[in-house]
């Protein structure tokens, strides 16, 4: 009977998600998408045409446009993951466990397109593609964490105890990201310093400051766009999984 | 000389803006595959459920 009773649970849920996907997109995503590529046009818009070009570095100095909100929003991700892992283990909501799962996903892009873009800025520069800076290291060990957890994850597969040992990793893995933040202020490093810091004024000109403001908030729209998609993934891909149980 | 480190520079400034596109819509793309194999998938089982409950009630 509970079997019975759960394996109806099951369809019912799968009947509510079929329903959903009838109507495709839900608002709060078709927005967020709109969001996002307008400001992606603003954004080219203030980047190639309203901000300035730097007197030292010259026109690579845009690639910090692209490389500060990636890399930010690159290190947010995981502390998502972990606070969707601290809360999973604390009501034992799978909810929570889908919001780390698409985060660590999403961050894993992010930290990468930071990496790539840091590492070809770095190149302009510096004259190098990488080197050993605590930055660079620290974000590079984020980026380690980050493929750990979605191997641990593909590995052990949508169980309880893959939630709980995500959780813990990330909970651990989640020191990273103040080290990264710090790293500049703590040892003498090549990257430059923070140019926005609480309770400072900015080193950047206004113009610049703009263009980068504009720039984060698209990819912090773009971000919530993609979280959103991730998200009703990782349930269709949990109820299908469950659906597919049921039947064998 | 000076003018060839410029070309470079811009060179790199375009590089870097290629990947983050083509990373971008190559991601986009990878989901929007992802999302329709899980409903394909989702389809189906779910009509191989409805056909064993009701091969169940019969």
């Amino acid at each position: 009977m509970a079997l019975a009773n759960r394996e109806t649970n099951v369809v019912q849920q799968g009947a509510n998600i079929g329903t959903r996907r009838t109507g495709d997109l839900p608002i709060a995503s078709l927005v967020l998408g709109i969001l996002s590529f307008i400001g992606m046009m603003v954004s080219i818009w203030a980047i190639f045409l309203y901000a300035p070009t730097d007197a030292i570095e010259g026109d690579p100095q845009r690639i910090f446009y692209f490389h500060l909100p990636t890399a930010i929003l690159g290190m947010l991700a995981f502390g998502i993951v972990a606070l969707g892992g601290i809360v999973y283990i604390w009501k034992k909501d799978e909810r929570w466990d889908w919001v780390a799962r698409a985060a660590a996903e999403l961050g894993t892009v992010f930290i990468t397109f930071a990496l790539i873009t840091g590492s070809i800025w770095g190149r302009t520069t510096w004259g190098t593609w990488w080197t050993w800076d605590a930055r660079l290291t620290t974000t590079l060990i984020l980026w380690f964490i980050y493929v750990a957890y979605l191997m641990l994850r593909s590995y052990m597969g949508r169980t309880p105890s893959s939630a709980r040992a995500g959780a813990v990793l990330a909970i651990i893995g989640v020191i990273d990201v103040p080290i990264i933040y710090e790293s500049v202020n703590w040892w003498r490093t090549l990257h430059p310093q923070q140019v926005i810091t609480i309770g400072s004024e900015p080193q950047l000109p206004p113009q610049m400051l703009l263009a980068l403001m504009i720039s984060f908030v698209t990819f912090t729209l773009l971000f919530s766009f993609l979280m959103v998609q991730l998200y009703s993934l990782e349930k269709m891909q949990t109820l299908a999984q469950r659906l597919r149980a049921s039947v064998e | 000389m000076k003018e060839d480190i410029h070309m470079s520079g811009d060179a790199y400034l375009i590089a870097a803006y290629a990947v983050v596109w083509a990373g971008l819509f190559a991601y986009l793309a990878y989901i929007v595959f992802r999302i329709r194999s899980v409903r394909t998938e989702l389809a189906a089982v779910e009509e191989l459920v409805r056909e064993q409950n009701e091969k169940k009630e019969m």
